[in-house]
This record gives C-alpha cells, sequence and structure tokens, in this order.
C-alpha cells in the first residue's frame, strides 16, 4: 500500500531496547493512522488500572496515510496515553512538520512503554532508531530543546517533538510540542512523557512517500485548493486564525467571561483580530503542506511584556483572556509565550487559573494560600507570575499544577468553582442566546473529557450527504443552524460531527479545511484524496464508518478504564442555571439537554447509559470488544 | 518571457509546494526530490526560499565541463540533459542561490523547469510567494534581486539559526 510507510517502532525505555515491525494491514484499513490507530492501540494494550504517570502506562505518536504527501493541511501528528486528568482516553492532536519528517523517515506510529531510567531522547534516522542521553537537555525550554538538538545533530531541517519543563516536573496542564509552538496533547501527555523520562523525539527523513495514482492525486490536490480558495470561510481563516472567534463571540456576548459566569465581556475589541493584526502581527505561518496558514508569528517590542512567539490562537485569548477577565493582549502574547517555552497548555492553564480566580472572588482563597499573589479577576501580572510557578510546582503553583479538578479537592468549598466534565475543563462554552446548544451536548459527550474540537463547535458534518440523508430534507439540516437553540436533529449532527472528527484526526487533516457550512473538504474529497495517494478504494460514506468505529473503541475504553456512564456525559450545573441577563436569556434547560442525549444515543445505537450496543460493536466489526463489555 | 519571482514575505513556510513539485516530476511526494526548497524559521518566520531564477549568464551552465547544462533562449529555461550528467556537483556549487540537487540514486542534478511553462507550485501557493511573471531575465533589477537573494542563502549557509534581525530570504 502507498501512503502509509507500514513500519512502527516499539520502544521499551526500561531495557532501552527499541524494536521495529510492521504495522498490521488491518489495523491501517480499519482505523487509518494517528488517532484511530493510536485509540485501538491504546485499547488493546492497556489494563484496567493503570496509572496514567506511572510506567505502566503507554506514550504514543502517529502519523497518517497522508502524512508526507501534497494533500493539503496534512501536518497533523496525534499522541495519545492513558489521560492523566479524565483516567480515559488521553490524546492530542499538533501540527508543524514533525508527522511529515517521521514519514519520510520510514515511520507511521512510535509506541513507548516503560520507563527510562534516566533522561532520554528517540534519534531517529532514516529507518534507523536509538536512545540517547538527554541529561544535558532536562530543564531546557522547548525552543532551547529544538536547537540544542539541531546543533547536535548538525543538521537544522532536524524536526524535534520535546516537553519543556512543566512536562518534566509531571504537571497534568503540560502538552507537547513540535515545531517549538505546534502544540497537542489535553490531559497531560507532556507530563506522561515526562514520567517516563523522555524528553523528546528527533526525527530525520528524506525518504519519498509512494503515491498510488500520482495524476489523479496531483489533480485531487488541486481540485482541493480550489475549492478552498473560492471558501469566504478560508478567506477570513487564512489571515485571522482562530482569533476571528473573539468578535463572532464578543459582539453576541458569548464569551466565557470571569469562569463562565458571564458571557458579557466590556474588554473584548481590545483581545480581538484587528487589534493584534494593527499592533503585533509579523506574518502568517503554515504547517507542512498547509496552504490556510492560520497562524501567525507576533512580536511585542517593548514595555514590561515585550516578547515575540507563534500562535496566538483562541485557545489563549479564551482561556487565559476572557475566562480570567483579561483584555490586555501584549500581556496575553507574553502569557502565550511563556506557556510555549515552558510546555503548557494555555487551555487547561487558562482554565485551572480562572478557577482559582473564582475561589478568590468568593473568598475561599486568601492571599496567605496564594503566596500573596492577588488573583483579583484581569490580573496579568497575577497569572505571568503564576505560570513559572505551576510549570516547576512551587508553593501555589503545585497545587494549580494538578489542574482545576484535583486542585478543588484542597480549596473547601470550591466545588462550585469548577467548570470540568470528566475531570477537563470545559474551556471555551458560554450558554449564551446564540449560543447553538450542539456545542453543549459536544462538551458533554468528547472522549477526551470536555473538548472544543471533536465536533458541535466546527461543525464538520454540516452540509455533508450522510447529515442530509439523516435528516431527511435540506431544510431540515439547516433548521439545525437558523434556530440554534431547538433540540431536535443536534444529537444527530453532534454524532456525525464526532465520527467526522475521528476521521480527520486519523487521516491527520486538519480540522480547518474540513466540512461544515462548505468551508472546505467533504469525506467525498477526502475519500479523492486517500484512495489517489494509497490506492485502496474507499468512498466518504467508508471513511465516516472508520471514524464512527474510532469513536466506539474510544467510548469503550472509557467505559473500561475510567467506568464512564450516562452521569458522566454532563455539564457543570452553572451551564443548567436559566436566568435573565440584560444580554438576553442565558443557560440551558436541563430537560433539554437530556432529550438531546437520548436522541444521541439512540443515532449511535448506545444504550440509555450511554454504552455501545452488541448489534451496534457487530456491525462495526467490534465483536471483541462487545465480548469484554457484555461478557468481561 | 515568464519567469519565476519569489516573494519571501509572503511566505507561510508551508512548503505544500515541495511536495506538489516532486509529485509532478517523480511520481511520489518527497521534499529531498523538490526542485523548490524552503527552509523554515520557526522562531522569526524568516523562510527562505531556494528556486532557480533561470539567470540570463548562469553560474550553473559556465560551471558545467560536459555541457550537460543549457539556456533555452526562447524560454528562458536552463535544462538538464540527464544521459550526459556524471553528477560531479560543480554546478551545485557555483549556483549562488543553491537551486540545484542531486538525486543520489540516479546520480544526476536536478532543478527547476517551470513545468513547461506552467509551475505546479505556483498553482498551490495560495499566497503568492512563487508567481509566474513576464520578466527580462537580464535587466538590473532582475540582477540586484538575485544578488540579494545570493546574499541571504550565503548567510544562511553560514549561520542557520533563527535571528531576529534577519530580513525575510
Amino acid at each position: 500500500m502507498n501512503g502509509w510507510t507500514g513500519q512502527r517502532l516499539k520502544v521499551y525505555l526500561s531495557e532501552g531496547r527499541i524494536v521495529p515491525e510492521a504495522v498490521p494491514p488491518e489495523l491501517m484499513l480499519n482505523y487509518l493512522g494517528g488517532r484511530g490507530l493510536n485509540s485501538r492501540t491504546l485499547y488493546d494494550e492497556l489494563k484496567p488500572g493503570v496509572d496514567p504517570l506511572g510506567p505502566e502506562n503507554i506514550f504514543m505518536v502517529a502519523a497518517g496515510p497522508l502524512n508526507g504527501t501534497a494533500a493539503p493541511s496534512t501536518s497533523r501528528w496525534t499522541v495519545s496515553a492513558k489521560s492523566t486528568v479524565t483516567g480515559g482516553l488521553g490524546d492530542g492532536n499538533g501540527g508543524g512538520d514533525f508527522a511529515t519528517e517521521l514519514k519520510f523517515a520510514g515511520y507511521d506510529q512510535i509506541i513507548f512503554y516503560g520507563k527510562s531510567p534516566g533522561p532520554v531522547y528517540l534519534w531517529i534516522e532514516n529507518g534507523q532508531a536509538a536512545l540517547r542521553d538527554a541529561s544535558h537537555l532536562w530543564g531546557k525550554t522547548t525552543r532551547d530543546t529544538t536547537y540544542q538538538l539541531q546543533r547536535e545533530l548538525k543538521d537544522p531541517p532536524v524536526r524535534v517533538l520535546c516537553i519543556g519543563p512543566s512536562g518534566e516536573n509531571r504537571v497534568r496542564l503540560a502538552k507537547v510540542f513540535s515545531n517549538i509552538t505546534r502544540t497537542g496533547g489535553k490531559g497531560g501527555m507532556g507530563a506522561v512523557m515526562g514520567s517516563k523520562n523522555l524528553k523528546a523525539v528527533a526525527v530525520r527523513g528524506t525518504g519519498p512517500i509512494g503515491i498510488a495514482r500520482p495524476a489523479d492525486f496531483l489533480a485531487a490536490v488541486k481540485r482541493s485548493c480550489d475549492i478552498l480558495k473560492n471558501s469566504r470561510f478560508f478567506q477570513m481563516f487564512s489571515q485571522q486564525g482562530t482569533m476571528y472567534l473573539i468578535r463572532l463571540h464578543g459582539s453576541l456576548n458569548d464569551l466565557p467571561v470571569r469562569n463562565q459566569q458571564e458571557g458579557h465581556f466590556e474588554g473584548w475589541e481590545k483581545i480581538a483580530w484587528e487589534a493584534f493584526r494593527d499592533n503585533y502581527l509579523v506574518k502568517n505561518k503554515g504547517c507542512c503542506a498547509c496552504p490556510v496558514a492560520c497562524g501567525h508569528y507576533y512580536r511585542v517590542k517593548e514595555g514590561p511584556y515585550a516578547t515575540h512567539g507563534e500562535s496566538n490562537e483562541y485557545g489563549t485569548t479564551y482561556p487565559l483572556g476572557a475566562k480570567c477577565g483579561i483584555d490586555n493582549l501584549p500581556a496575553l502574547l507574553k502569557m502565550n509565550s511563556i506557556c510555549d517555552m515552558l510546555g503548557l497548555d494555555t487551555h487547561s492553564t487558562g482554565n485551572t487559573i480562572a478557577f482559582a480566580m473564582e475561589c478568590w472572588q468568593r473568598g475561599l482563597l486568601t492571599p496567605g494560600d496564594t503566596d500573596n499573589i492577588d488573583l483579583s479577576w484581569g490580573n496579568a501580572d497575577a497569572v505571568i507570575e503564576l505560570l513559572p510557578r505551576i510549570a516547576y510546582r512551587q508553593g501555589f503553583g503545585a497545587i494549580l499544577a494538578e489542574g482545576s479538578q484535583r486542585a478543588s479537592r484542597q480549596i473547601p468549598g470550591s466545588e462550585v468553582c469548577l467548570r470540568t466534565t470528566k475531570g477537563m475543563e470545559v474551556s471555551a462554552l458560554f450558554m449564551g442566546p446564540a449560543q447553538n446548544v450542539v456545542q453543549a451536548l459536544a462538551y458533554a459527550t468528547a472522549t477526551r473529557g470536555a473538548d472544543h474540537l471533536r465536533g458541535g463547535v466546527i461543525l464538520p458534518a454540516f452540509g455533508t450527504p450522510p447529515l442530509l440523508r439523516a435528516m431527511g430534507s435540506q431544510g431540515a439540516m439547516e433548521r439545525l443552524l437558523k434556530e440554534p437553540r431547538s433540540i431536535e436533529g443536534k444529537g444527530v449532527l453532534l454524532a456525525l460531527d464526532q465520527d467526522f472528527a475521528s476521521l480527520m484526526d486519523s487521516l491527520q487533516v486538519c480540522c480547518f479545511i474540513t466540512g461544515g457550512l462548505r468551508k472546505g473538504l467533504f469525506p467525498d474529497d477526502l475519500a479523492g484524496l486517500f484512495s489517489a495517494a494509497t490506492g485502496v478504494e474507499m468512498s466518504g460514506d467508508d471513511l465516516l464508518q472508520i471514524g464512527e468505529r474510532i469513536s466506539n473503541v474510544e467510548k469503550a475504553f472509557n467505559i473500561v478504564h475510567a467506568g464512564n456512564r450516562r452521569k458522566d456525559d454532563t455539564l457543570p450545573a452553572i451551564f443548567f442555571e436559566e436566568r435573565e441577563t440584560p444580554y438576553g436569556h442565558v443557560g440551558l434547560n436541563e430537560r433539554d439537554f437530556q432529550a438531546m442525549l437520548d436522541e444521541f444515543y439512540r443515532f449511535r445505537g448506545w444504550d440509555s447509559e450511554g454504552i455501545p450496543t452488541r448489534e451496534k460493536l457487530a456491525g462495526l466489526g467490534l465483536n471483541d470488544i462487545a465480548e469484554r463489555l457484555y461478557n468481561g | 518571457m515568464q519567469l519565476m519571482e519569489i516573494t519571501p514575505a509572503s511566505c507561510t513556510g508551508c512548503r505544500l509546494c515541495e511536495l506538489v513539485c516532486s509529485l509532478a516530476h517523480e511520481g511520489e511526494c518527497s521534499t529531498a526530490l523538490s526542485r523548490v526548497k524552503i527552509l523554515r524559521d520557526e522562531e522569526f518566520g524568516h523562510h527562505l526560499i531556494s528556486v532557480c531564477w533561470q539567470c540570463a549568464e548562469p553560474y550553473c551552465v559556465d560551471a558545467c565541463a560536459y555541457g550537460v547544462l543549457s539556456r533555452d533562449e526562447e524560454s528562458g529555461v536552463i535544462s538538464v540533459e540527464e544521459n550526459l550528467c556524471t553528477g560531479c556537483g560543480d554546478c551545485i556549487a557555483a549556483c549562488p542561490v543553491s537551486a540545484l540537487s542531486l538525486n543520489e540514486d540516479r546520480n544526476i542534478v536536478f532543478k527547476c523547469d517551470l513545468c513547461g511553462g506552467s509551475p505546479e507550485c505556483v498553482q498551490v501557493c495560495l499566497r503568492g510567494a512563487l508567481a509566474l511573471k513576464e520578466v527580462d531575465p537580464a535587466s538590473s533589477g532582475r540582477k540586484s534581486s538575485l544578488e540579494e537573494a545570493s546574499r541571504l542563502v550565503k548567510q544562511y549557509r553560514e549561520s542557520p539559526e533563527p535571528d531576529e534581525r534577519r530580513a525575510d530570504r
């Protein structure tokens, strides 16, 4: 088969042993790669009851069949392990060049077992791999680690996947980084790497990726670029990236302000795209093969927040900005740079600090608890002071380093300040009057805990043939958007959305070029690219079924490892508190939510507790999972 | 004549051009086999674009002792006569913008041929960092741009690590 390399590495860190092997073809055909390949491997290999930060957890990084090809926006890599936050599935999806280079070097997946006796990094060069001492890298930032490895390997294009100091210190807010600032790994994937004494993976590859039908593939690539170029969404997104959301939600009073207590943020324009563009933008940055190039290099030239960096996303300006009541854009850029260098997730970190700020507001935390740091809303300097304390687990920072759910156990009465689902913070949701209720369902049911990237938010399935078929008519489908507060059909939309997201993360296509509102590629377009590249003929429906299979495997993982049931597919109480505000009716009716959840389970073929039925699992070729769920 | 013009300030470093180039020429995707090369600057965005300028007075043609390289007067394109190439690398060393590469498996040099007049890379560069333009390769403007590009390539070779003081390359 073309596209895939068909090879993977099993790295036994405790013994320092590396075993190359072929990826079983049925895994490639049924799970594609990336997230799907990792999730199935995790389900197969991990025993229940494993400590996520212990040596029995496994850590994986995987590419997909389209990484390294010219299919647009196929830069993504997926890191996976048991989550240090939810105890269920943990993974993350990042961009840059790492996955491309891994493919060029000859591998689709790396699986790390055990724990190295001392700090190491894995060096891969064109089919050769070795573990090397990383004592000299331990303690270094993501930037310094990357440059140091490029220097000593004497090859600047060497690509580095690494953790910062926060990952080394097993901070549950730590992510994994490539290309210095491209990141993925909610649920503390960086902490899992750190727990294994694995500082980095450095890779250099010069091999080609075989293409089954080159002329057809080139034509499909150009057709994809044309679809993108002519989409209005692309035109906005290729300039503003995720920053376009601030104007959208700010003007609708739908921002998650002061830990989601309010939706109106008086200072939203100060942190919106226009303010960024006029003062701090250097230029756009593209991940490998991506014509969208939604990232941005930025620079704050002078003053207390002087900094430079990349990727100021909504993932910075919502959790660290609106959620903490901060409208100081240069300070937010400084925080973004600090998080990137220390290896912290801006989402979870911002959310955890917002939780602490609400504790402060309610008098549950006082200066004596916080090392005299004033946690008043909007205090940007306090956040900047806290970030290194979290990364190095110093003082009050050590409490926050555990994430809000665990921090709450040490702050009596603070449960009311939590905004978590399955232990994971609900990052950007506010149930304002214009908010589509499907987003609430998405955060409640995502497989890695509250999540903005698994359906609901970007609505990848909207407009696709399967959704149209399920809804029965164009009009019925359009009502899903035109009537954001109506509940009918939302469970169907979300199920298909989630399966599409599973598919994208497994082909390793960025979600910003796919589906939703015809802003990008639909499953059939992806099938055209996939079939021409690999020579494996599949339709869009076939690919979506793979997405559904992956969604079900992940659900099964969460049932087996985290005991997930219906009660876990929910939201914090504040989202169900209906109230009138100067900006309209806020909150979601809980009965409406439960009705949506019923529809979602029904459409999925899951029972009322959210457990996949035997029939559903059999239909997806998952009889082994049915056996385990029903016969132990 | 219609030749390639590069605008590094518009380059986002995505390298889709490299993957499409090798796909069109070699039938597989490989940045190592691409005729256009992007060297990314992760930190400041000063990416380097390395591709043949199709010089009016080409250094590579002068450097080749075997007459492998020649310039077509009408199209302006400099092409490689693969049968004659010994893979000695003299042309690669002579090029001021590092636009020629060696195919190590076949031991021959390869370079941009403008895809016969409609470069595939230009079609997928939605930012316009690569563009096909009507230019006079012998004009003084083109020559001074080439000198500037050459200076930046040299600077990169000597010190590849990102430096915020640099200009776009």
